[in-house]
């Protein structure tokens, strides 16, 4: 555990999550380098040991107590000050006192997590447990300990029928059908492209998964978007009346479930884009949301 | 290649278009070359994932090479090539798919994997690669993957790309397909029709299925990774869900095969199809276009094989039996021809049916495909449908005679679809119909020979077709031609072909020059076979058909013509003709007489031109029979002289009343019409005439003959080189005959003298007359047919009864024969007249020795001396020793009288004659037998003579 000990040069603090045996792993990738967090759900109970060492043993060191924090923050790099704890439980480990070598055992007993961890772009939810030694002439001592939050949809999102026409009066008819709109994140996305009318000389279609960050600072709104993925679901120019089938797994891809107004402040979305690319390049599109949902937990998850 | 790269391509395309063809050409290869090269680099990359066992590393790479075949830029050809460099290297990819499917139980999981590739082409082709993978390993997912692979190919409705696609597809699955094994064949068809009851659940129940199993599947793969509990009861669905499957598939497993080629061949057809009506650039000009659309339509036609490999994998299935092809396979195959409207791919799929399926399923399936044949593309070459299926059906014919049933069907059904596709399509060329019926004519004549009604019908439905005011052109002359032969070079027998009432009215069709080409051949074939037509009926009709032969017509090239090949062509049809007429008899004398007479009428109004070498062959012909039926009648005679009545064997001469005799007046009258026109020819056919006339002792006749040929000689021959020839020939056919009385025979010898001292110029004059002393002392040299015998006989009695009187009485010739020679065998003479004979060689020395050249002289003397030699041998009494005597002593005076210049005047040859002659009378001087004889020859002058 690298951040076990953690060193500011008084003493060191470290932090360690027990009963975490059977827990996925979560990796992140953060400024280059991976780190794995235990993954925790809603309602689990955070076990864990925190230990504080003085490293200078002759210096005293005073302080005026020790906290340990439990919280998921929503942070956002648009909007510093509003960092907003979406949960937090503290508990006092020590008042005010001089600190010597020790080591205490803390539980937060089915702690309510509802929110997943989220990294986004600007944007960003963390859970961590956080130990503060409090001083009065000094900055105090902080380490904290990260780990995640995935939960499992319970309730499946309601899903209805997917179809998009695309059509140019006379030139073009195309719709495009997916008999669901909520997916979960190892799903598939099955579908048929239905052409009635191609006039335009189509060269090939992709669809794509956009993901959008919605962020309200104050009162400004933030909408991030970003291309999760491409994929070519035909090449060519299609004849009347034919209809060509869509599978796509949804399965490797980055992509977390639907989050709508987290602190009423943040969503993320997802959309189902369809492209059509013509001879000279020129695009069309048709785009729809779709509800993304977790059904399952990997054991390890590298994505 | 992304796809920013591609815009300025198109662009380069257009300047391509514009450049040479040579530059395109090697824009082409060097496109094709990076695009090689890109593949290969990443092939490398691959092999290397491959080898170290990395499955989504070599995905990867995989989809990397794959990516060159995203390419729009290569020409079909060039593409194809790319192709096959890329699924080699995609057989790499096959064999770590293999691998890993043996970890990992799982198959499905590197189905899905591939799936995960983002551009579509490189992902369906490692998706046909592992759903090969997949069956391999688990057969009973067969259906389930074929169908999805079907169906996920649809992503591609580029033409070309899809196509290759599909050919991919096509080529990963062929050793796959789930087939008939040679034992079940036998069980198949008791299971035939709850086979059929399934089919018709089928298709409505086939598409849920089939969406329910994905999504099963899918599932089930993760849930197995993440929570084991459940996917045991997963499992335990799925292995239910299995067994459903299994039992599906246990039914009709090779039905699987058959739809799946099917449906991909349908498929592969529209793209195929779809390359011809790619939108091209708008901003080129019209030619350009043209041109465009010419070269699409080549590089189309290039690709045609793609979509060829599922009939001939349709073809390899055992499952497709004939009563499979009949009912499931052929119909769906048709209608998909039918409807697709496409000029090309309609003769291309037609003609691939043809020559992929064995032709046992054709002969079974010949109305289906006719029922086509009309609908398709006006466009759409016909002809070469049906030759094709023609020739296939020949050649099985021959190669399995026997084995086709009902041979006359084929061809009525043959018949029938030739004359519905000519009442639907009015657009069908003549010249293809002409072709098509030559085609079936042939199939005809193969499978069922014996009816010539059949091939006559063809003939007429041929005429009835040109009947068209519309000029024949080049091709449908030869066509027509070729129809002609057709039964010709089959049956080899002219016999047959005059049966065919229709054949001299295609053949009047044509122009005057290939009319004589194919009579010709006609004729040529008569003589090839040497066919006897023997019926005079039969010859008529045989005259009509190549009557361009014999007579002049309308179109015939004007005789002005001085061409020397037009000339040539008549000679040789007209010696064709002359060779031909001696195959046209019968056994039958009476029926030989008719054909004789039909000839000779045709002969007749053929013009001066065609008489003048037809002529004579007719007349040998007659003589021919002229003798047989002479024969005959001595056979008949010798029949009744044995008193045996029984005579069933012969024709009754007298009923039907012909004789010889008939025929030689047949031959006079036929002659009479050649004497003005060939007085040379004639003479010597009268002379021929005279010969066969006295050999069947006909001397009136025969006289008549001899009269007419000196009559010719008076009349017509001026030349004295002719005359002197022909005097001769005269002089010795007229020696030779032997059925006149001697008075007859010595009128004419008279009148041969008289000609010959006619001659102009001496020398002729003087061998003339020394040839004619021979017909004075004519001696029987050749036996006389029967008189022969009946002489010989005389002469034994005499002999017998009286043996010094050496004279015998030959009733038969009605002459004195007689005979001097007791030491040798008897000598028969058929007439003897000294007086006439020394008068001939004395007038003959008297003319000679009023030469002015001595050598000449000489060497006549000797000829005349050799002569009289012949008769004194003889020792016939008509020249004695005193008279040989005179002669040499002549020929000796008349040597020396030019002693001077001797040696000059004498040639070689001259001298030798000399030589011999005197060395022949001394050598009968020392033989035994004839010492007596020349005895009183004085040769001891000549000897001193040739001593000096």
């Amino acid at each position: 555990m690298s951040s076990f000990f953690s060193s500011k040069g008084i003493c060191t603090i470290g932090i360690e999550l027990t009963n975490v045996q059977d827990r996925p792993i979560k990796v992140i990738k953060r400024n280059k380098k991976k780190k794995n967090l235990y993954v925790f759900s809603s309602k689990d109970t955070i076990d864990g040991v925190v230990e504080i060492r003085a490293t200078k043993k002759r210096k005293k060191l005073e302080h005026i107590g020790i906290e340990l924090k439990l919280c998921g923050v929503l942070e956002s790099s648009l909007d510093s000050s509003a960092n907003i704890d979406l949960v937090s439980s503290v508990k006092k480990l020590a008042t005010a006192g001089t600190l010597s070598d020790r080591k205490w055992q803390f539980s937060f007993p089915e702690f309510n997590m509802p929110q997943e961890s989220y990294e986004g772009i600007n944007t960003s939810i963390r859970y961590y447990v956080k130990v503060t030694i409090k001083r009065n002439y000094a900055v105090n001592i902080k380490q904290e300990k990260e780990f995640c939050v995935m939960n499992l949809d319970t309730k499946i999102p309601k899903s209805v029928p997917i179809k998009m026409e695309v059509g140019i009066e006379d030139f073009l008819h195309i719709d495009f059908t997916f008999p669901k709109s909520a997916y979960h994140l190892n799903d598939v996305i099955l579908g048929r492209i239905n052409y009635y009318l191609a006039k335009i000389n189509l060269k090939h279609m992709q669809i794509a998964i956009i993901k959008r960050e919605i962020f309200r600072a104050s009162e400004e709104t933030f909408t991030e978007k970003q291309t999760m993925c491409t994929f070519e679901v035909m090449d060519g120019a299609p004849v009347k009346g034919e209809s060509i089938p869509v599978r796509f797994f949804l399965e490797n891809l980055n992509i977390t479930p639907t989050y709508r107004k987290i602190a009423k402040r943040f969503s993320v979305r997802y959309y189902l884009t369809l492209f059509l690319i013509d001879e000279r390049e020129k695009r069309y599109f048709k785009q729809n949301e779709i509800i993304f949902y977790r059904k399952s937990i990997p054991k390890i998850d590298e994505k | 290649m992304s796809r920013k790269d591609k815009t300025p391509k198109i662009s380069q395309k257009n300047q391509e278009q514009k450049k040479t063809p040579t530059t395109q050409v090697g824009e082409q290869t060097q496109l094709l070359d990076s695009l090689k090269a890109a593949a290969r680099r990443s092939g490398f990359y691959l092999q290397r994932s491959v080898q170290e066992g990395k499955l989504s590393d070599s995905i990867k790479q995989a989809g990397e090479m794959l990516n060159g075949l995203r390419s729009s830029s290569l020409s079909p050809k060039n593409y194809y090539d790319l192709y096959l460099f890329v699924s080699d290297e995609l057989r790499y990819f096959g064999l770590l798919l293999r691998e890993s499917i043996k970890k990992e139980p799982i198959a499905s999981i590197i189905y899905r994997d591939v799936q995960f590739t983002s551009r579509i082409i490189p992902r369906l082709y490692l998706l046909i690669t592992a759903g090969a993978v997949v069956i391999e390993n688990n057969p009973k997912k067969t259906r389930e993957i074929l169908l999805d692979l079907l169906e996920m190919c649809k992503g591609v409705p580029h033409p070309t790309r899809g196509l290759f696609l599909r050919h991919y597809l096509s080529q990963m699955t062929k050793d796959l397909l789930p087939d008939i094994s040679e034992s079940e064949k036998g069980s198949k068809n008791g299971n035939e029709k709850e086979i059929e009851k399934e089919i018709e659940k089928e298709p409505k129940n086939q598409k849920s299925n089939e969406n329910e199993n994905k999504n099963e599947k899918k599932n089930e793969n993760k849930n197995v990774k993440i929570k084991k509990e459940e996917s045991k009861t997963e499992n335990n669905k799925n292995l239910q869900g299995n067994e459903n499957e299994d039992k599906k598939n246990n039914v009709l497993p090779w039905m699987i095969s058959i739809n799946f080629t099917i449906q991909n061949l349908i498929e592969m057809n529209k793209l195929w199809i779809r390359i011809q009506h790619q939108k091209l650039p708008g901003n080129i000009s019209k030619l350009e276009r043209v041109s465009s659309r010419i070269k699409l339509t080549e590089e189309r036609k290039d690709l045609c094989s793609l979509v060829g490999t599922n009939l001939v994998r349709l073809s390899q299935l055992d499952s497709v039996t004939l009563e499979v092809y009949k009912e499931r396979v052929l119909p769906i195959l048709l209608e998909q021809i039918e409807q697709c409207g496409d000029k090309i791919a309609q003769s291309y799929l037609t003609e691939a049916i043809i020559l992929v399926f064995p032709d046992e399923y054709h002969i079974h399936t010949l109305p289906d495909l006719f029922s086509i044949l009309p609908n398709l593309h006006q466009e759409v070459n016909i002809k070469n449908i049906i030759i094709l299926l023609i020739e296939r059906l020949i050649n099985f014919a021959n190669n399995n005679p026997k084995s086709i049933e009902n041979t006359f069907l084929i061809t009525q059904i043959f018949s029938k679809g030739i004359s519905s596709i000519t009442r639907k399509r009015t657009s069908l060329p003549r010249i293809h119909l002409l072709s098509i019926l030559n085609g079936l004519m042939k199939l005809s004549l193969c499978l069922h020979p014996q009816r010539i009604d059949f091939i006559n019908h063809m003939l007429s439905s041929c005429v009835k077709s040109i009947a068209i005011q519309k000029k024949l052109t080049k091709d449908e002359i030869n066509e027509i031609l070729s129809i002609l032969s057709t039964p010709l070079d089959f049956y080899n027998d002219l016999n047959i072909l005059v049966q065919l009432e229709n054949y001299s009215m295609l053949i009047d069709t044509l122009p005057n020059e290939n009319r004589r080409i194919i009579s010709l051949k006609f004729l040529e074939n008569g003589l090839n076979t040497l066919t006897i037509v023997s019926s005079p009926k039969k010859v008529s009709k045989l005259l009509e058909i190549t009557k361009v032969l014999f007579l002049d017509s309308k179109d015939s090239i004007s005789e002005n013509e001085e061409d020397e090949n037009l000339k040539s062509l008549f000679f040789r049809e007209q010696y064709t003709v002359c060779r031909f007429i001696h195959l046209l008899r019968s056994e039958n004398i009476a029926k030989s007489f008719k054909i004789l007479q039909i000839i000779a009428d045709t002969f007749s109004s053929g013009g001066t031109r065609r008489i003048k070498i037809t002529i004579p062959p007719l007349v040998f012909s007659a003589l021919q029979l002229a003798n047989g039926i002479r024969q005959l009648e001595k056979e008949k005679k010798k029949i009744l002289n044995n008193n045996n009545k029984e005579n069933k064997d012969h024709d009754n001469l007298e009923d039907i009343g012909l004789s010889a005799k008939k025929i030689f007046e047949f031959i006079h009258k036929i002659m009479t019409s050649l004497t003005k026109l060939l007085p040379l020819k004639s003479l010597k056919l009268f002379l021929q005439c005279a010969l066969a006339s006295d050999k069947c002792n006909f001397e009136p006749i025969a006289y008549e003959f001899m009269t007419k040929a000196i009559l010719v000689y008076n009349d017509h021959l001026k030349d004295p080189k002719t005359q002197y020839q022909m005097i001769n020939y005269i002089s010795s056919t007229l020696q030779t005959l032997r059925a006149f009385h001697p008075d007859n025979y010595s009128l004419l010898c008279n009148q041969c003298g008289g000609y010959s001292a006619k001659l102009n110029i001496a020398p002729h004059q003087v061998r003339a007359i020394v040839t004619c002393s021979y017909l004075f002392l004519s001696i029987i040299k050749q036996p006389l047919n029967i008189a022969y015998k009946e002489i010989k006989e005389k002469i034994e009695i005499q002999d017998e009864k009286n043996k010094n009187k050496k004279i015998v009485k030959v009733e038969k010739v009605k002459k004195i024969i007689e005979y001097k020679r007791p030491s040798n065998e008897p000598v028969l003479l058929y007439f003897i007249d000294v007086k006439r004979l020394l008068g001939c060689i004395s007038r003959a020395i008297r003319v000679a020795g009023s030469l002015m050249e001595p050598s000449l002289l000489f060497e006549l003397l000797i000829e005349i001396l050799n002569t009289c030699l012949y008769f004194f041998e003889l020792d016939s009494g008509a020249v004695n020793s005193s008279f040989i005597n005179t002669l040499l002593d002549l020929i000796l005076q008349k040597k020396s009288e030019n002693e001077s210049n001797w040696k000059q005047l004498l040639t070689k040859p001259i001298y030798n004659f000399y030589y011999l002659t005197f060395k022949h009378i001394k050598l009968c001087k020392k033989n035994k037998e004839t010492k007596r004889l020349f005895k009183p020859i004085k040769i001891e002058k000549i000897l001193k003579d040739f001593l000096k």
